[in-house]
Formats: structure tokens, sequence, C-alpha cells
């Protein structure tokens, strides 16, 4: 046996050893087809799924490749019944292709006879199929290709789609780069870099796909270098108003589009442009059982819809994306795992992965700790133990959330690190006016105006605001990279996904040196706690440092 | 002349090689050790021992035999030269190899012609051809249907009720139509047609005049001597001349009657069981068996069947009774796979199975598995255990009967529970571990493969799984694998030659040096080539074979297919070469962690044992595969301060064993879990009694009383008892005092409880005492048969032959040669004692059936001795009438009545000569 990095584990995981001399390019083999789960210090865990061995596929990798990746990198013998079932599952991509027919229209065709029996006689599959035309060719309803392509995949037989796509509106968008005489960038000359020139190539020659890079790698750039190849009218959906102007900052800058050529859909405005960038929300808001923005996808023709983050990707949008498969579509994201398990959704209505960023990026980014996260236990004092004791359950969370100790834990934490720039978060408002009270430090929290909130952030950036309390309904709007410390005294951000994602943008490592600190509050024995465990191993299993310390 | 004798005085003529050979050949002979030369004849003629042997046959070897029974008359034999007429395919010079194996199997007795009576030193340079018999009780192991052809005339008459009337009836009509009326007194029917059907000189002149269809209908009968006809006992001679007049009237009534079915008694046969008359109307077959019944050339067994005669399927053959010599074993092209490959997926199922075979008996041994009133475990069971551990449950079922057939699941018949009992095992290294595992299931009499399936479906561990065959067939399935994985790139062997089988290449050199693929054959051609190999057991194999492969593959002796270097030395029973190659191909057991911040604990590969129990103890394993992944969390660790663990302790053994520093979240947690453990004490107690004041208290525990109850003070004014309420309420009413009862306290009835929890918790030691007791450390099952063989070869060294004197052999020949040395042993013992000893002994009981049998062929009388029903021995002149099922019938001419004797009564048998003692 090889004295390789990898150990392939029976249960379809692959424990990649970080520090092995070989580690690196065994990382860059299995990335291809396996999803990185768990990534603490020394053993990284990826997990082979068939959507996985699926994106390989698409990306062109046979099974032959990936059985020798396995067999190269690992140590011990690799379990034989797992090799014939990635064999079997990547034979099984590509079995049927939905094509353009001159005469016919849309059709599913495929070199496997009995394939196309099996799938012809599901229950659900054989509605969305029109006249048979001959013994390996099946007419599609045009309207019925992403609905088709989800039953295949769950049946087990992706399709490959090489339908085509429509033409969407022209609209010249060009990039800045390279153009000498253009508008001068704000930020000096600049081009795509080769990564990001990759990218857009293999999306453009698969048609439909999903570009994985890590946060930071300039996504923004690769969307607007889609458009550009396009140069049609484009939709870009993104997660929120916050993001929604970043994009357009960012494409008023890269390309030659025009402030009166780019508008915004969200809750604040509603401008249909040539480049529409709209909101999650507002697409899937509901009035009286109906989405009323939904049509803004398919009333226009859109040449190219961009999603941003498709890993945040709500269920009515993945719905009306079923209707869409005529059209361009272009994922971006950091990472292809949902929290809801819908990566089947993704691939067969957004489309297989087209390109995934060298791990060296995501290494910059990632998975050296970005942040140190401390977490802090406090120990209740008596009575508040035997009033949690007795609380109902509904009331157990609060009462432990909103101790009286952690505003003394808080009022010392910002004493030690007097300086620099403290942010303050929490769920339970009164709890936060205490604390903001006894700092003597603003507060942001619902009530206060829109313009109040961007006077304070704007004070907080320029560090004329030490610190700053926050509460929930700031979250959103967080993108206060200058903070050095935040204090999280109670409540948790959304999913754990989220929590990790706005860490990472809130806590980048220090121009000196000097790592971020992220301090948690919680109440020992309670179910605080319990919470705080969850959130240590999700971190932990992120690549960030974590430590319990006493309250001080 | 006696088979038997012959066969006596050819076995003790024969050269210790060749008699040594033999012995390795057919062990069964010598199990027990035979007496002298007419036992191990009798014995290697006996009906067992020649079913036994012919079990082992190849193809050319049985269709060789088959020949020589068919065409060699039982007392005059055949020669080679009438055999090569017999075998299609094959002339006289290739046969001869495959024929001196047969006479060296002692299946086939060679005498030089003309038979002289036996003569132990005996010259072979003779004149004349050399005769060859087949061994008596062929007959009996072949059937009578052997070589797809039917019974002889002679035999039909015999044995088929009303059939001598129906042969007479048909055989009459011809010599009738041949204007040669026969006397009916000495006219023997059966012989009539014997010499009609003989003297035909080719197929055709035998079917002139024949209906049409007659042909192909007959083709049907090509490979099945039997078909099934509707009404086949109609008076067929008025149905034609009917049929002939009414002309296609009779059709329709006739359609239904024409359906043949070959019924495929015949084990040997290849062909598939039903069948339809192929492109020929039903009123033609009709007209056929008709027209063929009418000369007796097809012969009506029943209402249902009819049989078409040896002599008629010969003719039909041209006289040859193999129609096809298979001198090789069929030509398949067998996928190559890399050799890498193979011994990927081998060592990885090595692995996997020592590491589901662990957690199985961790599993077993926390909760032992209940059996079923019909035998064997639930169904339920096995599905928990499955999720236990993470296998599929018909993989459960599998290493269940594995854990069972290597004796570390035991059944508790007391409880009806199945045990794990490990002891020995738990002690080896992975490498002996394994070659337990495979040893046992090499020669395990059970087919795990047969559970789930079958109506009623066969429950894991019951006795239906049982099959006493199966160490043979799965034996040797995997010589037929190891030859199709051996025939690396070689082509067709030497037609001449058979090919050398037992002995492969050592296991070192059968990887191809040059290219690094070897075969690996599907499973549709391994049982193809056992078809070739083993042609009798093929058909019993064919169900069994998938299972046989299939848990090969499971234990790792064969990898994606192909038959690996250990696999081929388990094959071999080189049980010691095996342990070496697979200590060297296993890893060494890793003896550090790494630590992770996310609370887990990460083995790198095979955990030393010691070290892994106790990390089973402080954390959850997770996920399945080489690598150990551990969690730890607030609940195992507060298991591991129950089991008596420190905070203090685990951190320096985590420190000891860790390749990484410790995490600081983990050292937290376990600093954490400390201080919060033992806050609170539990123990068990019947019964609590307090008391106002503590001197009251202290008072009663120092009296005789606090003794008897067991009392145990937990405060000054609390203490404890382990018995009921009602026991600690008398006593100390008994002491004088006046207890206060607590409300809800029962005081009725309440021994029986407290009897039963002292059950309970005084149960547990003593059945881990029982465990402790079981004796010196368990072995496995292999090592124990060694023990017995060296203990046996201490015993046989005194009269060991030749080969005892090579004793500067090492440990290992002389152990892997135990069997040669048994084998030298009882040649020895055969060499002392004298050869033909008529009459006594082992060979007595088959004197006396071949002499019966000779008797019943030859018509001749003889002299019986019987015990009989009163324990007196009787002699009586009696004429055999037939032997069959353990009875020989017999026609007593002084009562002129047929009576039937126990064969087991018969003590002897002596052949009364034509002429001088008939009635």
């Amino acid at each position: 046996m090889t004295d390789g990095p990898l150990i392939v584990q029976s249960d379809k995981t692959i424990l990649l050893e970080v520090d092995h001399p070989q580690a690196t390019e065994a990382r860059h083999a299995i990335a291809a087809f396996a999803e990185l789960e768990r990534a603490p210090e020394h053993m990284h865990t990826y997990r082979i799924t068939p959507l996985g061995l699926w994106n390989a596929r698409a990306a062109g990798l046979d099974a032959e490749q990936v059985l020798d990746t396995l067999l190269t990198y690992s140590r011990f013998p690799v379990p034989h019944p797992l090799l014939v079932d990635i064999e079997d599952v990547m034979s099984r991509y590509g079995r049927l292709r939905l094509e353009k027919d001159p005469v016919h229209g849309l059709v599913m065709r495929t070199t496997d006879f009995p394939v196309l029996e099996e799938v012809m006689h599901a229950k659900k599959v054989g509605p969305l199929l029109g006249p048979r035309i001959d013994a390996s060719t099946v007419v599609v309803h045009s309207s019925q290709r992403g609905a088709l392509k989800q039953l295949l995949l769950k049946a087990g037989w992706p399709a490959e789609d090489l339908a085509g796509y429509v033409d969407g509106t022209p609209h010249p968008i060009e990039l800045t780069a390279g153009d000498a005489d253009a508008v001068a960038p704000k930020d000096g000359t600049w081009s795509l870099r080769p990564y990001q020139n990759l990218a857009v190539e293999n999306f453009w020659a698969g048609g439909s796909g999903v570009v994985v890079l890590p946060c930071g790698a300039g996504k923004t750039i690769v969307g607007a270098a889609a458009m550009a190849v396009s140069g049609t009218t484009t939709l870009i959906l993104v997660t929120n108003t916050v993001s929604a102007r970043q994009w357009k900052a960012e494409l008023l800058k890269r390309t030659s589009l025009t402030e009166a050529e780019i508008g915004e859909y969200s809750g604040a405005a509603k401008e249909v442009r040539p480049v529409t960038i709209a909101t999650y929300q507002v697409l899937t808001m509901r009035r009286g059982g109906l989405h009323p923005h939904l049509e803004l996808l398919n009333d226009n023709d859109w040449g190219l819809i961009i999603y941003d983050e498709v890993h945040l990707l709500p269920a009515p949008i993945f719905r009306m994306t079923a209707d869409l498969q005529a059209r361009r579509r272009l994922g971006l994201t950091a990472t292809l795992v949902r929290e809801d398990g819908r990566e089947g959704e993704v691939f067969s209505l957004i489309g297989p992965k087209r390109y995934d960023a060298p791990w060296k990026d995501i290494e910059s980014q990632g998975y050296i700790a970005p942040a140190d996260c401390v977490e802090v236990r406090i120990d209740l004092p008596r009575d508040e133990r035997m009033a949690y004791a007795m609380a109902d359950d509904a009331d157990k969370y609060r009462l432990c959330a909103s101790s009286e100790s952690k505003s003394d834990v808080v009022e010392k934490l910002v004493a030690q690190h007097a300086g620099e720039q403290i942010l303050v978060i929490g769920q339970y408002i009164d709890q936060l006016d205490e604390i903001a009270g006894r700092l003597d430090a603003p507060l942001i929290k619902g009530s206060t105006t829109v313009k109040e909130r961007e006077r304070l952030f704007g004070e907080f950036r320029q560090g004329l605001l030490k610190t700053l309390v926050v509460s929930k309904v700031a979250n959103f709007s967080i993108d206060l990279p200058e903070a050095s410390v935040a204090i999280q005294v109670s409540g948790s951000f959304g999913s754990r996904q989220e929590e990790a994602q706005r860490l990472g943008r809130l806590m980048r490592p220090k121009a000196d040196g000097r790592t971020a600190r992220f301090y948690a509050l919680v109440a020992r024995d309670t179910i605080d706690a319990d919470f705080a465990a969850k959130r240590q191993r999700f971190l932990a299993e992120q690549g960030y440092a974590y430590r319990i310390i006493d309250a001080p | 002349m006696s088979t038997l004798q012959l066969l006596t005085s050819r076995l003790a003529a024969a050269p210790d090689a060749e008699l040594l050979w033999l012995l390795a050949r057919r062990p069964d002979l010598m199990d027990p050790p035979v007496a002298d030369f007419s036992a191990l004849a009798a014995r290697a003629s006996s009906r067992l021992g020649v079913a036994r042997a012919l079990d082992r046959l190849n193809l050319p070897q049985l269709q060789l035999l088959t020949a020589l029974f068919v065409v060699a008359d039982p007392l005059q034999g055949a020669t080679a030269e009438q055999l090569a007429a017999a075998v299609a395919g094959a002339g006289e010079e290739q046969l001869a190899p495959w024929l001196a194996e047969l006479c060296a199997l002692a299946l086939v007795v060679p005498v030089p012609s003309p038979p002289v009576p036996s003569a132990p030193s005996r010259t072979a340079d003779d004149a004349g051809p050399a005769i060859f018999l087949p061994v008596a009780s062929l007959r009996e192991v072949l059937g009578a249907h052997s070589a797809g052809l039917g019974r002889s005339y002679a035999e039909l008459a015999a044995s088929v009720p009303g059939c001598r009337e129906r042969l007479a009836a048909a055989a009459g009509r011809t010599a009738a139509s041949q204007g040669d009326p026969p006397d009916p007194a000495t006219w023997d029917p059966a012989a009539a047609l014997h010499d009609a059907v003989t003297a035909c000189p080719s197929p055709a002149a035998l079917l002139a005049g024949a209906p049409e269809g007659t042909k192909e209908l007959l083709a049907q009968f090509r490979h099945v001597p039997m078909g099934s006809v509707a009404h086949a006992l109609r008076d067929a001679e008025a149905r034609q001349e009917g049929s002939r007049q009414a002309g296609s009237t009779q059709a329709g009534s006739t359609q239904e009657e024409a359906r043949l079915a070959g019924s495929t008694r015949q084990a040997g046969s290849r062909q598939e069981g039903s069948r339809q008359t192929g492109g020929i109307q039903g009123h033609q077959a009709a007209e056929a068996i008709d027209w063929l019944t009418a000369r007796g050339l097809l012969v009506p067994l029943d209402g249902g069947h009819v049989e078409l005669p040896a002599e008629v399927g010969l003719l039909l053959r041209n006289g040859q009774v193999i129609p096809g010599f298979a001198a090789t074993p069929p030509a398949l092209e067998v996928p190559e796979i890399r050799l890498s490959v193979r011994d990927n997926a081998a060592m990885g199922s090595v692995a996997a199975v020592l590491r589901t075979m662990n957690s199985l008996l961790e599993s077993v041994a926390g909760n032992p598995l209940a059996t079923l009133r019909a035998g064997g475990v639930g169904v339920r069971a096995v599905r928990q255990l499955a999720r236990d551990l993470g296998i599929d449950v018909a993989q459960s079922y599998f290493y269940l009967e594995l854990a069972a057939l290597a004796k570390l699941i035991k059944l508790n018949p007391d409880t009806s529970q199945w045990h794990a009992v490990a002891d020995g095992w738990l002690a080896r290294d992975r490498a002996a571990q394994w070659v337990w595992l495979a040893a046992a299931w090499l020669d395990s009499d059970r087919m795990p493969s047969l559970v789930g399936t079958g109506q009623p479906v066969v429950n894991v561990l019951s006795g239906e799984a049982f099959r006493s065959d199966a160490p043979m067939l799965r034996g040797s399935t995997l010589q037929v694998l190891e030859t199709l994985c051996t025939a690396a790139g070689t082509a067709a062997e030497d037609a001449a030659g058979p090919p050398a089988d037992g002995a492969g290449p050592a296991p070192a050199g059968t990887s191809p040096a040059g290219q690094a693929t070897v075969p690996s054959p599907r499973g549709d051609q391994v049982l193809a080539h056992f078809g070739w190999h083993h042609p009798r057991p093929a058909r019993r194999v064919a169900k069994a074979l998938a299972g046989f492969l299939s848990e090969a593959e499971l234990l790792g002796l064969s990898g994606a297919g192909a038959l690996t270097d250990h696999g081929r030395a388990i094959v071999h029973r080189d049980w010691d070469g095996a342990l070496a190659l697979v200590a060297a191909a296993l890893p060494e057991p890793v003896e550090h962690l790494l630590l992770q911040g996310d609370l887990t604990a990460v083995a790198p590969g095979f955990l030393a044992p010691e070290l892994a129990a106790e990390l089973a103890l402080l954390a959850d394993p997770e996920g399945r595969g080489a690598a150990g992944v551990y969690r730890f969390s607030a609940a195992s660790i507060q298991r591991a301060f129950s089991a008596g663990r420190t905070a203090e302790g685990i951190l320096s053994f985590l420190a000891q064993h860790s390749a990484t520093p410790v995490p600081q979240p983990l050292e937290y947690l376990l600093r954490d879990a400390q201080s919060r453990h033992g806050r609170f004490t539990v123990g068990q107690a019947g019964t609590y009694l307090t008391a106002e004041d503590a001197a009251a208290l202290a008072e009663l525990l120092a009296g005789g009383a606090a003794a008897a109850l067991e009392l145990t003070a937990i405060s000054p004014t609390a203490a404890v008892s382990p018995r009921s309420a009602a026991e600690v309420v008398s006593a100390l009413r008994a002491a004088g005092h006046s207890p206060g009862i607590a409300p809800g306290t029962p005081l009725a009835a309440g021994s029986d409880d407290g009897g039963t929890r002292r059950g309970t918790t005084s149960g547990a030691p003593r059945s881990r005492d029982r465990a402790a007791q079981s004796g010196p450390e368990m072995l496995a099952p292999h090592e124990v048969a060694r023990l017995l063989a060296e203990e046996a070869d201490e015993t046989f060294e005194g009269g060991a032959g030749p080969d005892a004197d090579s004793g500067a052999a090492t440990a290992a020949v002389v152990l892997a040669s135990a069997a040669e040395a048994a084998a030298a042993a009882q040649l020895g013992l055969l060499r002392s004692r004298p050869a033909w000893t008529p009459g006594t002994g082992e060979s007595a009981p088959a004197l006396a059936l071949e002499q019966l049998h000779a008797a019943v062929r030859g018509k001749q009388a003889v002299w019986l001795t019987a015990v009989g029903s009163d324990g007196h021995p009787e002699r009586r002149q009696l004429f055999p009438v037939s032997v069959a099922g353990g009875r020989v019938r017999v026609f007593d001419p002084g009562s002129g009545r047929e009576r039937a004797i126990g064969i087991h009564r018969v003590m002897g048998v002596e052949i009364i000569a034509k002429g001088k003692g008939a009635p």
C-alpha cells in the first residue's frame, strides 16, 4: 500500500490528512468529484455523492480517472463496493440527452434503449413526453424541460441538456478591462484573472451551470464577464438589497454599463432595465397566495440569468426556474452544500458545476483561521439558576441568554479590548438597552431610522465610534470589515451556513496580522450551552480556531 | 472371476507411489484406516466410495468411465479399442492416459486378456490386449440411464412390470411378419429384440418404412432417454391400423396426446427440463410413436411415459456412447483486471470483514441474540444488528453465520441465546483472526447463502442452512476458480494429457511479472469450468456457486473476482502461508490519534485494539471505514467517568497517544464534565430508614439486626437496606423497635421483590465467572484440526513408511504433510497384512453382493447363508432374482415362492455352477 494522504471510508467519505506532503495534490485531485464536508485542523472530510460524481462527469472526468485518483492517493485499500458504485453512478450521466431536433423540436435521445424505456414508464415522467419518434428518441414538451430534468435526476438518470438556448434581447455590454480608451476604472487598471477567464469560458461552453468560487475570489467579476460574453439583457438575482447595491457598484466599475442601464428590483425600488438586479426576498414575496413579482423572471426576454449565492436560492425561485430552461443560467456560489439538501435541484435546474476554484485561492481565504472564536462560559448566579430550573421551556432560553451576569462580562471584555473596534450583537432589546447604557455606546435596533443607522455605521467604519451595539435586525446589513472584536451576547444568526459566511465577512485577518476575535457569551449548564456546542462543532468544522474560557 | 478379487490383487501388486497417489485422491478410503487390501478394494468399489470418487472426476474421465460402463460386458469387460469406438472425437492413444488415471483411481480394473485368476506376482508382459472392467457399484452410482441412454431390453423386461408382455407382443409381431413364429417356451422377447436391433447396420435400416416425423421425434431422445406421452399404453397396433383407415379423422383426438416432454431423470444430462415437439405436427408425432411402440423401438413404461431402449439409442448414435469427447475445458474469454485492483479489493475486504466481525461480536456480547422456536434468529434482531453494524441485512446473515461457524458465537442451550465467546479471538493479531475466519468458512458444512431464501424462508443460524456437501462443493469451486485465475494467457491446455490438478503453482510465482493484470472470471464462467472439472456435482453447485464466490469476495479470498495469493494459500490449506501473506499486506496498527477542535479524534488507520477499546469508552465511534473517527461529547465523557476514569487520567491518556496537542475545547469539556460529575451519588437500596435522633440510629446500626438487614448509614440520620420494607419492619419489630411507616410503602409480598432483585444483582458476576472459567484460551477450528493432526502424526510415527525417514524437514513441512504421513502409515499397515482374505472383514459383504449380482445376471442358483429371525444362520439353495434397496429378492425352488432377504443378514454366497445344482 502506498502511504497516501487519503483514507477512503466505506461510508463514502474521504479523510484527507492535511499535514501530509501530498495533501495539496490529493486535494486538487479529489475536489473535482467530492464535496468538502468538514475542515477541522488535521483531517478534512470529503463526501462522495452522486451529484458530485455527475458534476465531475459533466466536467469531462470519467470513472476511470476518479478510481485512479482514489487508488493512487489512498493509504489503505479502497472498499471495492465503493469503487463499483462510483463506476455505476458515473455511467448513468449522459445516457439520456435533451437535444434540439430540426423537425420535432425538443427531443430526448438515448444511447441505451432500456433506460429510455424505464424512464418512459415511470408514472410521473410519462405525461411530460410527447410521441415516440424511434426506438431511442422521444419528443419532450418544451415547457416541461426543467420538470423533466428534475424527475430524471430523481430517477437516477440525469439528462445532459444539449438543447441550446434562446438568444434574448441583445444589449451590448463590455468589460472595461484592457481597454485603455474606456472610462478609466476607479481603482486603476485591472483585468480578468486567469481563473476567472477560465470560469467564464467553461460556463459559456457548457451553456448553463454553476461556478464555485470562494468568498472574495471575484464572483461578481465572473458575472460581469459572463454578461459581456452574452451581450444580452440580464437578470441578476441576489440575496438582499445590500448585495444588490454592491453588484450595481461593481458593474458600474467593471463594465461599460451606465447608471441608467442598471435597474434595482427590490423592496425599495421596482425598476426593470436592460440589466436588472432583483432580490430573492422581493421575488418570493407572497400576496394573497401569489408571488406578484415572480413574473419578472419570465415576462422579459432575458438572455442571461445570474443567480448569486445559489446555495441560498429559495424554493419558489426553483419552481420558476424550472420554466426558464431555455435561458442561459449562471449560478455563483462559494459552496454547493445546501442546508436544505436541495443540491439536486441546483444540479438539474441551474446546471452542473462548470468551474471550481483552485484550492490555493480558497486556502488564502477560508481555511487559515480567519477569526479566533472564543466561547465565554458564565456561571449563572444562584437565584437565576433557580429561576431557570423552574421556568417553562418556552422561557428558558430567554432567561439564560439575557442573564445579568453577561452584561458584566461584556463590560470587562470591552475594557480588555479598549481602543479596538468592538461590535456587540444580541437578540433581546432590553438586554441590549442595558448593555448600551453601561458601555455608553449607541444601539442600533429595529426602531432606529435608516438615516441614523447609516450615520452610525459610517462613524464606526471611519473609526470615530469605537463600540457599537446592534440587534438582530442589523444582521442583514453588517458589512464592517473594520471590526476586530465582536461580542455576541445572545441569539445566533440564521442558518449555520450564513453564520459562518457573515463571520468570515465581518472578521478578516487584519493588516497588522492580528486576527479578529469573536466572543460568544454562554450561560453554563443551560440550553444556551447546547446551542453553543452546535456552533462550536460547526465553526470548528469550518476551520475556525475555537477556545472556551471561563468568564473573566 | 470377481472384480473385487481382481481389484484386490491389482492394488496389492501396485507400487507404493501409486497407492499413495490413490489415497491422496480418495482420502475417504483410509478414513478410518482399512485393515487389508481386500477391505481397501471393497471400500474403493462400494457405492459410497464410488459416488465420492465420481464426484471428483472431470468431464473426460467421467465420459470415458460412462462409455466403458455402457460398452463393457459386466464380466468380460471391454478393450481399449472397443472404448475408442464408443467415444467420438478421440482415438485409442488419446484415451490411454485418461484410462490409466481411471485405473489408478481404482474405478477401472485392467486385466490382461484372457483374464486369469488372481496372481499377485503376475508380470505385465502377457500377450493380448488388456481388458478393462468397471468396478461393481458403478451401476448403482451412474444409474440406469447413464450417458443419456435408456435401459437395455433385458433390463426393461426384468424391471418394468408388464413390460415383458408388451415386448413379447412387439417382438412376436416382428417375428411373425418375418414368417418365423417363435417357440413360446424358450423364447426370450428381450433377447430377440436386442438381437434384431443390434443386427441393424444403420439407423436408416432400422427406421425403414417409418412414418414422417419419426426421425425428428427420435432426435428429441438424443440426450434424454425418456419422454412423457399421454396414453402411452394404448394398443399401438390397433391404433395404427385405425388411424391408417380413418385417415385424418383421428388427428384431433391425438393432438394432445402427442405432447412430448423430455423428462430429465438423468443427473448428468445437460438438457433443459421440458420441451415441445418442435416442428412435428401432433398427429404426425402420434403416428410416429405408434409406429415405434408397435415395433418395440420405444417402450411404454406406464400410462404417461415411454423409454428409448439402450440398443436403439446406441444405434441412433451410430454406436458411439459419448457423442463428443471433451478433453479440454471450455475455452472462455476471461476478463482481465489490474493486479492492483485485485489486491486493493481483497485487502479492503479483509480489513472490512475483521472490522465488521469485531463490531458484531461486541454487539452480540451486549445483547445476546434470542433464537426463535422454529429455529434460527428472528429477522427483527438481525435488522437491529445490521443497523448497528451499518451493513445491509443480507450481509449481516453472512456475518452471523460466519461468526457461528468460526465458533465465535455459541448457542447457550439453557437460555436459547447466542452469546459471544471471543476470548481466544481478541488476543490474536488481525492476520491470525482472518485466517481463523477463512479456514472456518472453508470447512464449514453450512451454506450462509441459503439464509433468507426458500419457502419457507431459511432463518439465519437455523438448521436449514446445513448442507453436508458444502465443504466439498466450496472447495471444488475455489479450486476451479484457482485454475481459471492461474491459466493466465495460456491457451488451451495440452489436449493429450490430463491437466495436473490439486497441486497448483507456488503462491509466490503466480503473479504475472510482465503485465500487471490477472484474470477475473465471471460467475457463469466459473460454473462452466466447474461443469468440466466436476460434472457430477455441477448441478448441485449451480445454485450455491454465486454464494460461494460472493462470500469469498467478502472474506477477501478473491478481489474483484480474481483469486488472490493469500486466497490461494487458504484453498491449499496452507494456513501459515496465508497468515504470512496477509500479515505482510495488512498495515501495522496505528498507535496515535489526531485530536481536533470539533471534538473528534481520528485514528488514521486500524487502531491498536486496547487503544480502540479505551477510546470507544471515552467517545462515540462515527462512520465506517479503515480509519476510526470518534466524537467526544458530554455524554460520552460522563460514561467514562462512570466507568471510573478521571479528567486527569483521560488527558494523560490522550496526551500520550495523540500526535497533536489536545485542543483547548476538549480539555475544557473534560474539566467541565469533571466538575459536574459526582454532584450526586446514586446507589441501589430496597428500603430507607430515617431517624430523628442520630444516636438512636447509631445504636440500631451497632446491633445485630443491622448486620442481618445489611443496613448502611448514608448520613447520621438515614440508612438504607437492600431488603424489602416488610423485612426491615419485621426485623425492627423483632428487635423491640416500633418503626413508623412512610406513606405509600408496600409491606405485603415484599420479600418476593427482594428475592428477585438479589437474584439479578448477583446473577451478573456469576455469568461472568462462568465465562472466565471456560478453560484454556479458545482455538480456531483449523488450529484444533492441526493439533489433532500433530497428535495423530506422533502416534503414526512408529509404523510410518519410508517417508518418515526424512525427519530433518522443517516443522511447517511436517505439518503440511500430515495427510501424507497418514497415507504412508496406512500403506505400512496394508503391506503388513495378507492381501486376499475372502469372506472376512470389510470385503465380505462386498464380495457377497458381487456374487449375488453375478448370479442374478447369469440366472444361476446360489448357496445363500443368511441369519434367520431366530439368530441362527440358515444355508439354502436359492435363485436370486434382483438386488435393490438393501434387499435381495430370491426365488426359493423348495417352496416355489419368492421372498426378500435383507442384505445385512446375508453371511455368505456361493454360486452353484450351472447344471450342477439346478432343480
